[in-house]
């Protein structure tokens, strides 16, 4: 058993004192004068307001505030092309983090989804009339109520189908084309089994190109792995995305 | 065929510790995963012979049936609405501290935590490390209550009746003096702020069952409490 009361030794019980202000003692108060700002210089503070964004919209300005799971939110809107039940969708976003950890649980990830118009919940019918069973001893027990679902919204879909993993990583390729080798290097070596990073380090960390200015392997890997042409699979790996410049 | 459970004193007094430390812990923080689970387990009595303990029992069961997976958050939010509030004045949220329902201007730290802070102190009890809160708060004050029946029923399986009695009457003291004193008006306030039906069960069941409790403690220490009385008007005609 917790308890936030604990036995103590204590000696002898002393009463509190009395700390009553004396009746003649009196707070001088001073009213101090300000100086009245002019009209035109007053600032009027307005409330601030969302602008009216669409859902699309919305959804494409969290995955960018989430760059970090930005592929867990697509694979979650995949995933709910059909309707699914709140544990099904758990056990698969659970999946799709297990080797990428995250703070955030399926079921915030799923509030924040909703929230952003990407996915909606289906409430069962039944949900709110679930009623207690009465046991053999008179006792109410408790019933499990049946499971909505969550289903993937239009915006939603939109949204997905217009995320070009491919072209993302065109764009990274031709921003950093002074290093397009290195990355194919790193692209092929992970394509041919799964590698550490110390492999990784030692296949291009001493490269004349990483010199000046000095990069190191976590660069390159780091913007691979942002636009899916790499993941995290208990070793690097090449996805097929990353394998399509090949 | 089922076997009918014994009711002894003791058993009732070990009923009486587990419903004052469920209460306790209902009071003290958010309900997380694994309260939430066991709560799910429990058996609710649905016909207690007191009216506020039963609507209670129903009203939480029936909450727990349509448990879904915002359940948590939603909960989470009610217990901030219903006791931090929004915290703009003195009456935005059912306060669970004694200072505030019995000082005139609902202040925190009044005689009422002087007063429960001797009572804990006399039983040689002082609020862990861990507890940043008023000794009134309804959750230390149902801990206390638990650990007096605690240490009856310890009293009560010794074979030390007297000290068994004495520490019975110390409950009666502390529900009559303090807990029943202010509990009617937080009740009456989780009602008015309450928007699940966790909270508001919650509500019915505390007053319902420290009534009951009352009741039962009266029943035990009939003789000491006739005696008191006598004593109290042979006083008077003095």
């Amino acid at each position: 058993m917790e308890f936030d009361l604990e036995d103590v030794e204590l000696d002898d019980y002393e009463e509190f004192e009395d700390d009553e202000p004396e009746e003649d003692e009196e707070e001088e108060v001073q009213q101090v004068g300000y100086v009245e700002e002019p009209e035109e210089e007053k600032e009027v503070w307005r409330p601030h307001r969302t602008p009216n964004w669409t859902d699309e919209e919305k959804i494409e300005i969290l995955v960018s505030k989430m760059p970090g799971r930005k592929k867990v939110l697509l694979q979650t809107i995949e995933f709910m092309r059909e309707p699914r039940t709140s544990s099904e969708c758990d056990k698969a976003i659970d999946g799709f983090q297990h080797d990428n950890y995250s703070v955030y649980s399926a079921v915030t990830l799923r509030r924040l989804l909703e929230e952003n118009g990407a996915i909606k919940y289906i409430a069962p019918q039944e949900r709110e009339q679930n009623k207690p069973a009465i046991d053999e001893d008179g006792n109410m027990i408790v019933t499990k109520a049946p499971e909505g679902k969550w289903v993937a919204t239009e915006a939603g879909i939109n949204y997905l189908e217009s995320v070009d993993r491919y072209q993302e990583l065109a764009d990274l390729l031709e921003m950093d084309a002074e290093y397009i080798e290195i990355y194919k290097r790193i692209l092929r070596f992970c394509a041919e089994e799964p590698r550490d990073k110390t492999e990784i380090d030692d296949l291009v960390d001493d490269d004349p190109l990483l010199q000046k200015p000095r990069r190191y392997s976590g660069y390159f890997v780091a913007r691979l792995e942002k636009c899916d042409a790499m993941e995290w699979k208990g070793d690097w790996i090449t996805t097929e995305v990353g394998k399509s410049i090949l | 065929m089922a076997t009918e459970q014994e009711i002894t004193l003791e058993s009732i007094v070990a009923n009486r510790i587990a419903t004052y430390g469920f209460l306790a812990r209902l009071y003290r923080k958010e309900i997380d995963q694994s309260l939430l689970d066991e709560m799910c387990k429990m058996k609710y009595p649905t016909n207690t012979g007191n009216a506020d303990v039963d609507e209670g029992y129903r009203l939480i069961c029936t909450y727990l049936c349509g448990i879904w997976e915002r359940t948590l958050e939603e909960l989470a939010v009610d217990f901030t609405k219903v006791f931090l509030g929004s915290g703009m004045n003195a009456y935005s949220a059912a306060y669970p501290f004694e200072s505030v329902h019995t000082s005139a201007r609902r202040l925190l730290m009044q005689d009422a935590r002087d007063e429960v802070l001797a009572v804990y102190r006399a039983a040689g009890l002082a609020k862990s490390d861990n507890w940043k809160e008023g000794e009134d708060h309804i959750a230390l004050e149902l801990e206390f209550m638990q650990v007096l029946c605690t240490r009856a029923l310890d009293a009560l399986n010794a074979g030390d009746e007297d000290k068994a009695v004495d520490l019975f009457m110390q409950q009666y003291n502390f529900l009559q003096d303090h807990l029943l004193n202010w509990t009617p008006m937080l009740v009456g306030e989780m009602e008015k702020f309450a928007k699940t039906d966790m909270y508001r069960g919650l509500g019915k069941l505390t007053i319902g069952f420290l009534k009951t409790d009352r009741e039962f403690l009266e029943d035990i220490l009939e003789e000491e409490l006739a005696a008191l009385q006598e004593g109290s008007s042979d006083d008077d005609e003095d």
